[in-house]
């Protein structure tokens, strides 16, 4: 029974070849070895030398055998990773590391990656790996499963879907692809099958609550700015409700490398964050009173005139007329022309057809021209053929006037008053004065000097804007203000400016997911479709109280629902079809993927949600808190499995490519998103045709769609045909090619190109979207506007500070504001739960390589004051309620917490939680009026127009768990 | 006394506290064959009580007059932490998903937490691996003088083939980075990656450290950052040279951090977020002119004049970061830190 | 030479001549039982047939290591005794040691800083009429031993042999020419160890004396013993059943024994602490630096009379490395290129001399005459590391 040391050390070499062991190798000359200093001379390095090499070769597999992948899991930072095998098995990834650099004096984007991404290897094996279909036979949630193959698991998906299009038409499926694949070529898969289906689609950002809807009011989108190597570059940096050390990992250290190139970083959070730690000022502000603090720095900005007036008048809405009567804007539609205060001739440069294009007078705004001293048309805006944002042309000679009031004649014959925006901008700002703000920001005028200066002075200055903010009720209005002082300073291209997520202009991808028009898939909007699947009305009655909501909206409980329910039902169906936020309550078969979303979604949403539920079939690689209340699970692959490209967003200009290691088993049944959907067509269009032979029902193949397809109807007998485009298109592996072939940004290259380069391709030139993409420098926004003049895709064609929405101006949010949160004051702790260090989401939450890096179950830090008040040590299990419920969590005391907050991080699955009741049950939200709104200018429903769930408008009480 | 010393720089200034080290470590060598508990490479907040937990308190290196000292040997359930490992396999079967140990320690378990009242509290990340000391406190405890310092690179390794486990080399070392296996009933630490550097490939974690962070290179290549930085500009101090082992990692300490607020909320012009007293119980007393050359270095910089130092720890080029094919020079001596 | 002179005349006198030989058989050996075979078990009945010998066992205090805890627990009462058993084939010898301990420790499977109960039995490569014994704790430089160690793990036991000649020189034999076992009887509270090995193996016979010396040494992992922690008895002799008694052997082991060879403590004592402190720590005179040579807190208990004789005249002939000569560096000498200080000469017990002598670095006492070296090992007979040393 001894245990034998050789045994032992070949345990050293798990997956190195057999070890040397020179001394056991030797016959028995034994003789006692004595070492007389081990510093200088050491009789035998070799042997133990040798078995670290041997394991060490083992972990690195062969090099042929290597592959490329990224982890696609929604932090978007997308690098490239060489993922090393042996028999046929991942053993560990590193970083391809073979980024190029720019230029010398820029710092190179090597080696892209994380903490999560270092560990994609460890959670491919672990034993939440779904590795076969499986069928639910007991209760939803009951954990009763039967393993099932493939062939029956596509014959149920395939049977529900045709059932609930031929029974209630295609708006009764909801087939969807989650955060946890967001990439260019895998989910195009699920889109595309979406959009031949004519099935429901969410819009993940506005339903996580990562959209920046208040940056799109001023900007015309929200997803602007540059590479994270430009902030290198830049002598102020300010970060605000965000933490990029923890959640940009990849990009972080141009931070700090900005800093000794002499950037100053500015951290704007309510609690002292891992990002705060190396800044040179931290702004404490109050959770939800972003808004009121960049007002405060903008009242300042315009009270020391530390604005250039020039930028305002080329770049702004801010000289644009607006009328004192109804505070809309003047528009052209509504002047008496023939008035000799308007300047019909120079307007006229404005207004002429140009080809096709016609002026459209409703969406032609005015100024008062200094240099005429009249109205003029300003150029640029939706309603004028001049693009132009040039005031000065060899046809005219525009100065428009930033302050006054003038009386002008409308058609209808009645003289009103009109002043400029910039006026009723510094009328409102008067009530956010540094001194009126600090009892609600908590931050000291001396401070707010101090960044009106920052912002202004420098040669370079940029506001990078995290989702923090927007995570607020208001948080709209919030990124409205920042983004509102960004622009006010002016800075576009080289001078900085605003920065959320840059995205690159990438074209020819649209063919992969979607069928030119022909189909189309029911895109709602996401914040609105889950508020509502969720019952999330039920909580808000629950959660908020009468004075609550008055605070925040400045009307009661009861009507401000009464006015969400009556837009909600306005956009409700097919029949609310363009007309606001789009959602569909006939939903019921749902087939997704990658969504892990009862972890995110709040209070009762799970109940409502499985009580709405007729079939759910989900694919993903791992066991989520999700997959468990499945009817059907099915089985899908990883990263490394996959065939992939991805690019967006552009944190930086590469395109990086998933590239399976070339002998890689695959892990269970496991199979790729694009050959479930092939699986899943072919089966459908099997079923139609049998129908229609059996019935003879032409309704059996042509499915009506009078509002999603160009043809009227959904062609079921030739869903293979259509959605494999003839056979070219059935795997991943096929779509990588596609793209390759169709964007003209990833030219000129192939899978090879990729693979010898390192993994990834660099974006040409063409990719930039406001800029040009150089070469040598980093990119940044918005230089086509400042360099070129070119408009603005808003209503305007300027940046935006007015908003003549009737709801807006209703609300008093016509002019940039800021408004009081409507969580309720009678919980003393805000909830707030950033991004989290050690997951995306919830994905890799469940890895224990990463959980024994924190406190391994889910733990809320709070303020050792409060700890000490309520008698609570590190560590213990402590109660978290509101009248949403209870929840029991480990605490962990931090100083770095406000004394009025509980921090998190967010992502845990419910089922790591105690009788699987996560933080989010105790979270409610109400929709925002403003974020519903629609049909106005720019603020149209789309991508750059949805609102956001609030994560972050829930108060709590804690309390000792009493055992 | 070996021919040659690699060693290792990081900048604490631009360390995030991401913990991709500690995982690329993981991967390269540390999640399997009874090396689950041990983080060659952590990364701990500082002020904290780190990993294993109150390390600085558990004694080992040795005295001013180089005689070494006492230590403790760790425990795994109180001072380093279980490797939790989890019911996964359970939880499609409706279980909650749960560590078969109860938590209470860990190798990150004070993350973020640090120190001070809000809101002038204050934290930095401080990641660790075997310092390679060139008087190591491990090889001066062993009986068995099982461990051994590699002569081309001054790398310290444990003779699997002679250790027999007595853990003496844990006491010793002062730092706490070495590690006893239970599986082998021997002891292992941190080897710096020399079958990569080998291969001309840097130790995983400054390799795939995304901070960039972390400079190796030869302590006699005067061209080498590793040289610039710890010889040249005396900006990076090894952590605790009181212990007496002279280590070969080397840091550059924090910059002070954001300014601290008064009771009005208004910035304190020119204090001290971190307190000085509390770096320099970490870097010793050199700590001082360290950080005056940093802030020196950066104003500088912010002034538009050229500062190599801090061309230096920008590091243009991830890949330059790393000098290992060097030749050994003549005559090149360690200047003693004052 | 005078040392050596010594020896020849006490080894010219008969074996069992005198009350010398007499006392020494009665107190350090234990005699094997003839059997059929050895069992291998520790359990087996036949074991109880082989008379019982107790021997004493104390703290290593020689050497100082740098455990806190372990040495924070060394003050505490150890084991204070193993029986020892012994059984004789025509081809093996086997050793029965059985001990009382009050908890069963195994070899962690999981944990960091627990340690199993061990046990192991030390037999010097040459002895016999003629060999002067090793040093006890594991041979020196000149007269290596083989040592044979098991600890117990979780299942079965943990078992090695090795050869040493001195501190730090422990080497593995790469094929286990023994049996071993431990068991721990859950009532009596006491481990049982037995020992099992061929009279004959490569490189070593135990039949060169019909007296094999042999050292015992076990450890309590409660105490976190383990390496140079543990608790050993000096010298003692397995009589075998054949050859015949080594009578000149007897008698040159047995010096110490008859009243009047050694003398009086107190003198010894006096001696002691003005001359031996110098280097050595004895309890209450700590003044030498820990290190610089052997602590003497237990020499009584684990010398005999006759090594300490030959170690205080002849410290040349028992050359013992010091235990950890890196454990010391010189802040006085200047550090090399990367900034290591050389080793402290100081804590070398012995230095290398050109062509590569090696001499200790202790001087020959030639000076004491035979009387006073009786008086110093009758003192040092009295230190059993009882008397407490000194905290550091």
């Amino acid at each position: 029974m001894s245990i034998s040391r050789r045994d032992a050390l070949k345990n050293l070499a798990l997956i190195g070849g057999a070890a040397s062991l020179s001394a056991q190798a030797k016959p028995a000359e034994v003789k006692p070895l004595r070492v007389e200093d081990p510093r200088a001379a050491y009789p035998d390095t070799k042997s133990v030398e040798d078995l670290y090499r041997a394991e060490f070769a083992g972990t690195r597999g062969n090099e042929a055998e290597r592959g490329f992948a990224y982890h696609c899991v929604n932090c978007q930072g997308n690098c490239a990773w060489e993922v090393w095998t042996k028999d046929g098995k991942v053993t560990r990834e590193n970083q391809s590391s073979s980024y190029p650099q720019l230029a010398p004096d820029i710092p190179d984007a090597n080696p892209r990656g994380c903490n999560k991404g270092v560990q994609h290897s460890q959670v491919m094996y672990t034993p939440d790996r779904l590795l076969h279909p499986m069928r639910r036979v007991g209760a939803r949630g009951a954990g009763q499963w039967k393993q099932i193959t493939w062939e029956e698991a596509i014959a149920e998906i395939a049977r529900n879907l045709y059932e609930g299009m031929l029974e209630k038409g295609p708006a009764a499926n909801y087939v969807h692809i989650g955060a946890g694949v967001l990439t260019e070529a895998r989910a195009a898969s699920i889109k595309r099958l979406g959009s031949l289906l004519g099935a429901v689609r969410p819009y993940i950002a506005s339903y996580v609550g990562d959209m920046f809807p208040g940056v799109s009011v001023v900007y015309g989108e929200g997803n602007i700015g540059c590479t994270f190597d430009f902030l290198y570059q830049a002598k102020v940096n300010v970060f605000w409700g965000c933490n990029p050390n923890t959640s940009r990992i990849p990009d972080a250290h141009y931070l700090w490398e900005g800093k000794y190139n002499g950037s100053k970083i500015i951290v704007i959070t309510p609690e002292f964050n891992s990002t705060c730690i190396h800044a040179d000022l931290w702004v404490p502000v109050k959770a939800g009173y972003d808004g009121h603090l960049a007002l405060s720095i903008l009242q300042r900005i315009i009270a020391r005139k530390l604005y250039k007036e020039a930028l305002l008048k080329e770049f702004t809405d801010l000289p644009l007329l607006i009328r004192a009567d109804t505070k809309e804007l003047l528009r052209l539609s509504e002047l008496d022309a023939a008035q000799p205060l308007y300047d019909a001739k120079a307007s006229e440069h404005f207004l002429k057809k140009d080809g096709e294009k016609e002026a459209k007078p409703h969406e032609c705004f005015l100024a008062f021209n200094q240099r005429t001293r009249k109205l003029v048309v300003m150029p640029g805006s939706e309603g004028t053929t001049v693009e132009t944002l040039r005031l000065k042309d060899l046809d005219w000679d525009l100065d428009p006037a930033l302050a006054g009031t003038w009386k002008v004649k409308l058609k209808d014959g009645k003289t009103v008053a009109v002043t400029t925006g910039l006026e009723l901008l510094k009328k409102e700002l008067a009530s956010f004065t540094p001194e009126k703000t600090q009892p609600l920001t908590g931050i000291h005028p001396a401070v707010v000097d101090e960044l009106a200066r920052d912002l202004t002075g420098p040669k370079c200055a940029v506001i990078t804007l995290g989702f923090a903010v927007g995570k607020h009720f208001h948080g709209m209005l919030s990124q409205r203000a920042i983004a509102s002082l960004a622009a006010f300073t002016g800075r576009m291209g080289p001078t900085g400016g605003m920065n959320t997520e840059n995205e690159w202009s990438i074209s020819g991808l649209a063919g992969l997911s979607g069928f030119s028009g022909k189909y189309s898939h029911r895109f709602a909007s996401g914040f609105v479709s889950e508020f509502m699947l969720g019952d999330e009305l039920e909580d808000y009655d629950k959660l908020y109280a009468e004075e609550d909501v008055k605070r925040g909206t400045g009307v009661g409980k009861a009507e401000y629902r009464k006015k969400v329910e009556a837009l909600l039902s306005e956009s409700e169906g097919d029949q609310g079809f363009s007309r606001g936020k789009p959602w569909w309550k006939s939903v019921e078969n749902f087939l997704l993927f990658a969504d892990a979303r009862f972890r995110r979604n709040k209070g009762q949403y799970q109940k409502a949600f499985l009580e709405k539920a007729k079939f759910i079939a989900y694919g993903d690689f791992r066991v989520s808190d999700f997959g468990t209340y499945a009817d059907l699970l099915l089985p899908c692959k990883t990263p490394y499995e996959s065939w992939d490209i991805r690019t967006n967003p552009g944190y930086h200009r590469f395109a990086n490519l998933a590239y399976p290691p070339p002998t890689l088993k695959n892990v269970g049944e496991s199979k790729s998103e694009w050959e479930i959907a092939t699986l899943v067509v072919e089966k459908m269009e099997a079923l139609a045709k049998e129908r229609f032979k059996r019935t003879g029902d032409p309704k059996a193949l042509k499915i009506a769609d009078a509002t999603h397809t160009s043809t009227g109807f959904h062609a079921m007998d030739e869903l293979v045909k259509e959605f494999t485009q003839d056979g070219k298109l059935r795997t991943d592996k096929d779509a990588v090619e596609y793209a390759l072939e169709h964007v003209d940004q990833f030219k000129p290259n192939t899978l090879k190109s990729m693979y010898e380069r390192g993994g990834f391709l660099t974006l040409n030139g063409k990719a930039g979207k406001t800029s040009p993409l150089y070469e040598d420098r980093p990119y940044n926004t918005f230089e086509s506007q400042l360099f070129l003049h070119q408009r603005f895709e808003t209503l305007t064609g300027r940046l935006t500070f007015y908003v003549d929405h009737p709801l807006w101006i209703e609300a008093g949010a016509n002019v940039a504001t800021a408004k009081a949160p409507i969580r309720p004051k009678r919980h003393p702790f805000v909830l707030m739960t950033p991004h989290a260090r050690w997951s995306i989401h919830s994905t890799y939450k469940t890895s224990p390589t990463l959980l024994r890096l924190s406190r391994g179950r889910p733990y809320v830090m709070l303020n050792p004051e409060v700890a000490h008040a309520r008698g609570i040590v590190d560590g213990e299990d402590i109660k978290m309620f509101n009248e949403l419920g209870e929840v029991i969590i480990q605490a962990k005391i931090s100083p770095a917490v406000p004394p009025d907050a509980l921090v998190m991080e967010h992502g845990w699955e419910p089922f790591m939680y105690e009788k699987k009741k996560g933080h989010n049950s105790l979270v409610g939200d109400m929709l925002n009026l403003l974020e519903l709104s629609d049909g106005w200018g720019h603020l149209k429903f789309g991508t750059n127009w949805d609102g956001n769930q609030h994560a972050y408008e829930t108060t709590l009480d804690i309390a000792k768990v009493t055992t | 006394m070996s021919s040659r010393q690699l060693a290792m720089v990081m900048d604490l200034n631009k360390c995030i506290g991401c913990q991709t080290c500690t995982v690329a470590c993981k991967t390269q060598w540390t999640n399997r064959n009874g090396r689950e508990y041990m983080y060659w490479n952590n990364v701990e907040t500082k002020p904290g009580d780190g990993y294993p937990k109150k390390w600085e308190a558990l004694g080992g290196g040795f005295d001013a007059t180089g005689a070494l000292q006492d230590g403790v040997v760790p425990s795994k359930y109180s001072e380093y932490g279980v490797p939790w490992d989890y019911n996964q396999d359970q939880i499609l079967q409706g279980a909650e998903l749960q560590p078969g140990t109860d938590p209470t320690v860990g190798p990150n378990w004070d993350e973020d937490v640090g120190a001070g009242d809000f809101p002038n509290s204050y934290f930095f990340y401080l990641p660790r691996i075997c310092n390679h000391c060139s008087n190591p406190g491990c090889l001066a405890a062993c009986p068995r003088s099982a461990i051994f310092k590699r002569d081309q690179d001054g790398i310290v390794l444990v003779d699997l083939n002679r250790c027999e486990g007595y853990k003496l080399c844990i006491a010793g070392c002062p730092y706490k980075k070495i590690y006893f296996n239970p599986k082998l009933s021997k002891s292992e630490k941190c080897i710096f990656c020399f079958p990569r550097i080998e291969k001309g490939l840097p130790p995983a974690c400054a390799q795939q450290c995304v901070g960039r962070i972390r400079f190796v290179g030869y302590l006699d290549d005067a061209e080498g950052q590793v040289a610039k930085l710890v010889n040249q500009y005396k900006v990076a101090l090894p952590l605790h040279p009181e212990y007496g082992t002279q280590p070969n990692v080397y840091y550059v300490p924090p910059m002070t951090g954001p300014r601290k607020f008064d009771k009005h909320g208004k910035p304190i012009e020119g204090s001290d977020r971190i307190p000085l007293g509390y770096l320099e119980s970490l870097f010793g007393k050199a700590v001082h002119d360290s950080l005056k050359t940093l802030h020196a270095e950066l104003d500088k910089r912010k002034a538009g004049k050229p500062s190599e130092l801090m061309e230096l720890l920008i590091a243009y080029k991830h890949s330059d970061m790393f000098r290992l094919g060097t030749k050994a020079p003549e005559g090149f001596k360690l200047p003693v830190l004052k | 030479m005078r040392a050596a002179l010594l020896l020849v005349l006490v080894g010219a006198g008969s074996a069992r001549a005198g009350p010398a030989s007499d006392a020494f058989l009665e107190s350090e050996t234990v005699t094997a039982s003839p059997a059929q075979s050895v069992p291998t078990t520790p359990g087996d009945p036949l074991w109880m047939k082989a008379p019982v010998a107790s021997f004493r066992v104390s703290a290593q205090r020689s050497v100082r290591l740098n455990d806190k805890r372990a040495n924070e627990l060394l003050g505490q009462p150890g084991f204070g005794e193993v029986r020892v058993r012994a059984l004789a084939s025509a081809t093996e010898l086997g050793v029965l040691l059985t001990w009382n301990d009050a908890s069963r420790n195994v070899l962690p499977a999981d944990d960091t800083n627990a340690y199993p109960d061990a046990a192991a039995i030390e037999i010097p490569s040459v002895f016999g009429a003629g060999h002067r014994l090793p040093y006890v704790g594991m041979g020196d430089v000149e007269l290596p031993v083989r040592l044979y160690l098991q600890r117990k793990a979780p299942k079965g036991t943990q078992a090695n042999e090795y050869v040493a000649a001195g501190f730090g020189s422990l080497t593995r034999v790469p094929r286990i020419q023994a049996t071993m076992a431990m068991e721990y009887d859950e009532q009596l509270k006491l481990w049982r160890a037995v020992f099992v090995r061929p009279l004959q193996v490569e490189g070593h016979a135990l039949t060169q004396s019909s007296l094999v010396p042999m050292a015992f040494a076990v450890w309590d992992g409660a105490r976190s013993e383990r390496g140079g922690y543990k608790q050993l008895s000096a010298w003692r002799f397995v009589l075998l059943p054949r050859p015949a008694l080594d009578a000149a052997y007897v008698k040159y082991l047995s010096w110490g024994y008859a009243p009047g060879d050694l003398g009086d403590p107190a003198k010894g004592r006096a001696i002691a602490e003005t001359v031996c402190i110098a280097c050595h720590r004895l309890p209450g005179k700590t003044v030498a630096s820990p290190g610089i040579a052997p602590d003497l807190f237990d020499i009584g208990a684990i010398a005999s009379p006759i090594y300490l004789r030959e170690s205080i005249t002849n410290p040349n002939g028992v050359i013992i490395h010091a235990v950890n000569p890196n454990a010391h560096y010189s802040k006085a000498s200047p550090p090399d290129k990367n900034g290591a200080y050389p080793n402290a000469d100081a804590y070398q017990w012995s230095t290398t001399l050109p062509g590569g002598k090696i001499v200790s670095k202790m001087p020959p006492f030639t000076m004491f005459t035979p009387e006073q070296v009786g008086d110093l090992i009758a003192y040092l007979k009295t230190l059993d590391g009882t008397k407490e040393p000194e905290p550091r």
